[in-house]
């Protein structure tokens, strides 16, 4: 699977083939340390602290807690909705809340929060994180409430 | 370190939306406003730093060799340092370097921006990559969306509420509406800044800083000349840099700045004062909560107690430690690559007592804190008067 199905911009980084391939079967990626043991996310072919290149893709934990979340109403150019074509109109957007949660310790997972109204998104509540290929083919992480 | 440094001379052009002036012509007037201040000749600099951001707001590959040239300072060191929005304070250390090693004993610093040379939506794409540009943007996250979590990380941890955040809004364009060289010279209320539109929830228009054209310039000297020109000089006296994860998502807690605690602690050591010494601020309020943060990640207030802190007034001129009595970000405006430039200007100007309305009463010490991104970057610099 191309990267960019995933980041957008990026064609590719050593990892992404894997974490794009893993994330169209429903997996979400995590790399972790062969020698030291430490898990990061996103995954890295590399450790930072031990220098270490042998790493092993494994699946990361997919349940935490919510630390933060936003809703973004004046998105980037992106995402922007066309201009209204009907004079003295405006288009308006409702955008997908985003969120990121804490699934194991220091790993963590932002994802989409769709179907759910703002006000009853909660800090603290606990979430699942799964992997998503939307219509179009891209690929993306969705957060579900437990 | 071999020498000490001062300001000697500092000036701010207008903020603004700019469209009558090009990028090297912002930095032109900064750079002679600088000059006519401190009396001294052009030759007597022996070299510039220039603060520029982005290159996407430039269309130019080395934007800061046009100023020089444009400036007429060939054919003496330049060259440009970027961190992201704290660009200004970084450019400030690495003049002050210059100096205190040695290398020059007069150093030009600039920072300038001419953000409006793109629409809006760009500008919040330029921005928006500013965060991780792989792993978080394609989330749809912009620049307001990241300090939006912090925001809500902070009233989930600590109850503070939207109305806290109105309250810095309020409080900035109040003094900035004193400002002549703020972008938005305007007062607001507070219903109207609770009324205006979602930008990234919970933040709101008035909670977000503008988007601005501008540029600021200081000249620093070492000890052997600081008293040579017109104006008392102005010392620094501490000055700390620290720096933290690119990804948001990754922090301890997301409701504070952790690079803002540990450069200000480096720069508070450094002067040897500790923050009730502090007599005047200038915050880096990118958006309302960003204050809020400054006002506890800096130790003004307790972890948490930023919301009430604003709401009792303290930061006002008569409060315990007056924050951003320019305008700040929210008013003054914020281009990106002037704003850490700009606060040193400020500072240096109320430490001299020339800031009229919004002068505050006898201050002797003043502080900078600059954020660059959403915390990746954070310069705290300290100044002290004559």
């Amino acid at each position: 699977m191309p990267f960019k199905d995933f980041s957008l911009f990026i064609s590719d980084t050593k990892i992404g083939g894997p974490f794009a391939e893993a994330l169209k079967s429903g997996k979400i990626f995590a790399s972790k340390c062969d020698r030291c043991g430490r898990m990061f996310f996103p995954p890295r072919p590399e450790c930072p602290d031990c220098l270490a290149e042998d790493v092993s893709y494994v699946e990361a934990p997919t349940r935490g807690e919510l630390l933060s979340f936003t809703a973004v109403f004046v998105p980037p150019a992106h995402y922007a909705a066309p201009p209204a074509k009907m004079p003295f109109s405006k288009v308006a957007q409702t955008p997908c809340p985003v969120g990121v949660v804490a699934v194991a310790g220091d790993l963590r997972i932002m994802g989409w929060i769709p179907g759910m109204a703002l006000k009853d998104i909660k800090v603290g509540s606990l979430f699942d994180v799964e992997a998503k290929t939307l219509k179009n083919g891209q690929l993306t992480i969705i957060l579900s409430p437990v | 370190m071999k020498h000490k440094v001062a300001i000697v001379g500092a000036a701010q052009g207008k903020f603004g939306v700019r469209e009558d002036a090009s990028h090297r012509e912002l930095a032109f007037e900064a750079f002679a406003g600088a000059l006519k201040d401190s009396g001294m000749k052009k030759s007597e600099i022996g070299s510039m730093v220039t603060a520029i951001a982005a290159d996407e707001f430039s269309f130019a590959l080395q934007p800061s060799a046009q100023m020089h040239d444009y400036l007429g300072l060939l054919p003496k060191a330049n060259f440009r340092v970027e961190g992201a929005c704290a660009s200004g304070s970084m450019a400030l250390r690495v003049g002050w370097m210059t100096v205190a090693s040695g290398l020059s004993d007069i150093v030009l610093v600039l920072g300038a921006e001419k953000m409006t040379e793109v629409p809006t939506a760009v500008a919040t794409e330029i921005m928006g990559k500013g965060g991780d540009a792989i792993w978080e943007y394609p989330f749809g996250m912009s620049f307001p969306g990241y300090y939006a979590m912090i925001a809500q990380a902070h009233m989930a941890a600590f109850g503070t509420t939207e109305e806290h955040l109105a309250m810095v809004a309020v409080k900035n364009h109040f003094y900035g509406s004193q400002n002549p060289l703020a972008h938005m010279q305007k007062e607001i209320t507070l219903e109207k800044a609770l009324g205006s539109f979602l930008v990234a929830y919970p933040l709101k228009l008035y909670d977000c800083s503008l988007i601005t054209d501008g540029a600021a310039a200081v000249l620093l000297a070492n000890e052997e000349r600081a008293r040579d020109f017109a104006k008392p000089p102005v010392w620094i006296e501490g000055i700390g840099t620290a720096t933290d994860t690119m990804r948001i998502a990754e922090r301890e807690k997301v409701h504070t700045l952790q690079a803002s605690v540990i450069a200000g602690e480096e720069a508070y050591q450094m002067a040897g004062v500790t923050p009730k010494d502090i007599d005047v601020a200038t915050v880096h309020d990118c958006f309302t909560i960003a204050e809020i943060c400054a006002y506890e990640d800096l130790g003004f207030c307790p972890k948490g107690e930023g919301g009430p802190f604003i709401a009792d007034r303290q930061t006002y001129i008569g409060g315990s430690i007056p924050v951003n009595v320019d305008g700040g970000l929210k008013s003054k405006g914020h281009p990106v690559g002037a704003t850490g430039v700009a606060m040193a200007v400020e500072i240096t100007k109320q430490l001299r007592g020339e800031s009229g309305s919004r002068q505050v009463p006898g201050a002797e010490i003043g502080l900078t804190h600059n954020v660059g991104g959403s915390g990746q970057v954070v310069g705290v610099t300290i100044y002290r008067k004559d």
